[in-house]
């Protein structure tokens, strides 16, 4: 008989909660909230920071366009910084270079063509 | 009268077949004597032009290698005199020449140690064969010389460019319009790639010619060469001048010229002390 009385009382624990037991339900489930709210706080944290390096690490794409010049190769170092007061100079200066250097070679390839390759001749030996 | 008249005939002619073998002595020994002249004679005369034939072999071989390292050394003055040649590169086209230089020396000195036509013919074609010095290395080592200058200046241009992009940054962010003149830019790097790209390859190319490549395909590689350089390369730098040339006045506008009128304060003309 207690048993069943037991039976009865535990069956109507179950469907439904006795006074005392009602606080301990809110307490779970306040528990439940926060657990809840904390994972949920968490989420945010790595997504925000999820978000943040990924926009760091694509962030040179407004600098491609202008790294699409060709990667310079090591060399040696410039003898003259370029500067607003001097890049007309250095300009000009650069263009002396290249035209001195173009006159060089035209008179290298004259020479060229003016060996006269058949003194390489064996005949008549 | 008859019988001595028998008796001098008889006797003639025992004399005369008696004398015979003494005749035929003397004419045949004369006869041997006279070819054992003449063999002599020949065999010396050949021997003469054995010798003169071999000295002037000797002589036109030392007139050809002394020709060809007076050239050779004509190259070397021009290498040392060179202006854009690294220090490496200048040894090593010495070390070139004068390893031409030397073995064309030592020939020289077997040639003249010869004792036989036959050798000396041959050691002479070596003088051709084994240097080819007018079809073959004397143009490869000028046309080097020439590839390595061409890209010296592109190395200088090259290293020009990113100060200039740099330029260009600053300018665009004081707000100015730097389209043109990145447009320049673009292309003195599309110029420069194209200049970079074709003396790498003749580099290459003339690298790997030698005296065993043989005067004509060693010209056609040398034609090809100098129609890169005259082509590619040349009309490379030429428009890279012309762009040059476009940036100048741009970079003097630019720099002189201001992005906005500043504006100016209404209390700034001494109304504020109102």
């Amino acid at each position: 008989m207690n048993e069943e009385l037991n039976t009865n009382q535990t069956t109507e624990q179950v469907t439904q909660p006795t006074p005392a037991q009602s606080t301990v339900k809110p307490a779970n489930k306040s528990k439940k909230i926060y657990i809840v709210l904390s994972i949920v706080l968490v989420l945010v944290i790595l997504g925000g920071a999820f978000f943040l390096f990924s926009k760091n690490a694509s962030a040179p794409t407004t600098l491609t366009k202008q790294t699409t010049q060709p990667i310079q190769t090591a060399q040696a170092p410039t003898q003259t910084k370029v500067t607003s007061q001097n890049v007309d100079q250095t300009l000009q200066n650069t263009d002396t270079t290249m035209q001195n250097a173009m006159n060089q070679v035209n008179s290298d390839l004259k020479d060229i063509s003016n060996i006269n390759t058949s003194q390489d001749s064996t005949s008549g030996l | 009268m008859k019988n001595s008249g028998k008796i001098l005939l008889i006797t003639g002619l025992l004399l005369a077949v008696g004398a015979m073998p003494s005749f035929a002595q003397a004419l045949g020994g004369q006869k041997l004597l006279n070819s054992t002249n003449r063999m002599e004679q020949v065999a010396s005369r050949e021997a003469t032009a054995q010798q003169t034939q071999l000295q002037n072999v000797i002589k036109r071989s030392d007139t050809l290698i002394t020709n060809r390292i007076t050239t050779l050394n004509t190259l070397l003055t021009r290498i040392q005199n060179d202006t854009r040649l690294t220090a490496a590169e200048k040894s090593s086209f010495t070390s070139d020449v004068q390893t031409d230089i030397s073995g064309l020396t030592a020939l020289k000195t077997k040639i003249d140690a010869d004792t036989d036509v036959t050798t000396a013919r041959e050691d002479a074609k070596t003088i051709i064969t084994g240097y080819y010095v007018y079809a073959v290395f004397e143009p490869k080592v000028r046309l080097h010389i020439v590839l390595n200058n061409l890209q010296t200046v592109s190395t200088n241009v090259q290293n020009l460019v990113p100060q200039i992009q740099n330029l260009i940054n600053s300018l665009q962010s004081q707000g100015k319009d730097v389209t043109e003149l990145q447009a320049q830019l673009n292309d003195v790097n599309t110029q420069l790639q194209t200049i970079n790209t074709t003396l790498a390859k003749d580099i290459t190319t003339v690298e790997g010619i030698t005296a065993t490549t043989g005067p004509s395909s060693a010209e056609q590689s040398f034609a090809k060469v100098r129609q890169d350089i005259a082509q590619l390369v040349r009309a490379g730098f030429a428009k890279i001048r012309s762009d040059f040339a476009q940036m100048r006045p741009l970079f003097n506008k630019l720099i002189i010229s201001k992005v906005t009128p500043e504006p100016t304060s209404p209390t700034s003309t001494g109304s504020a002390s109102q």
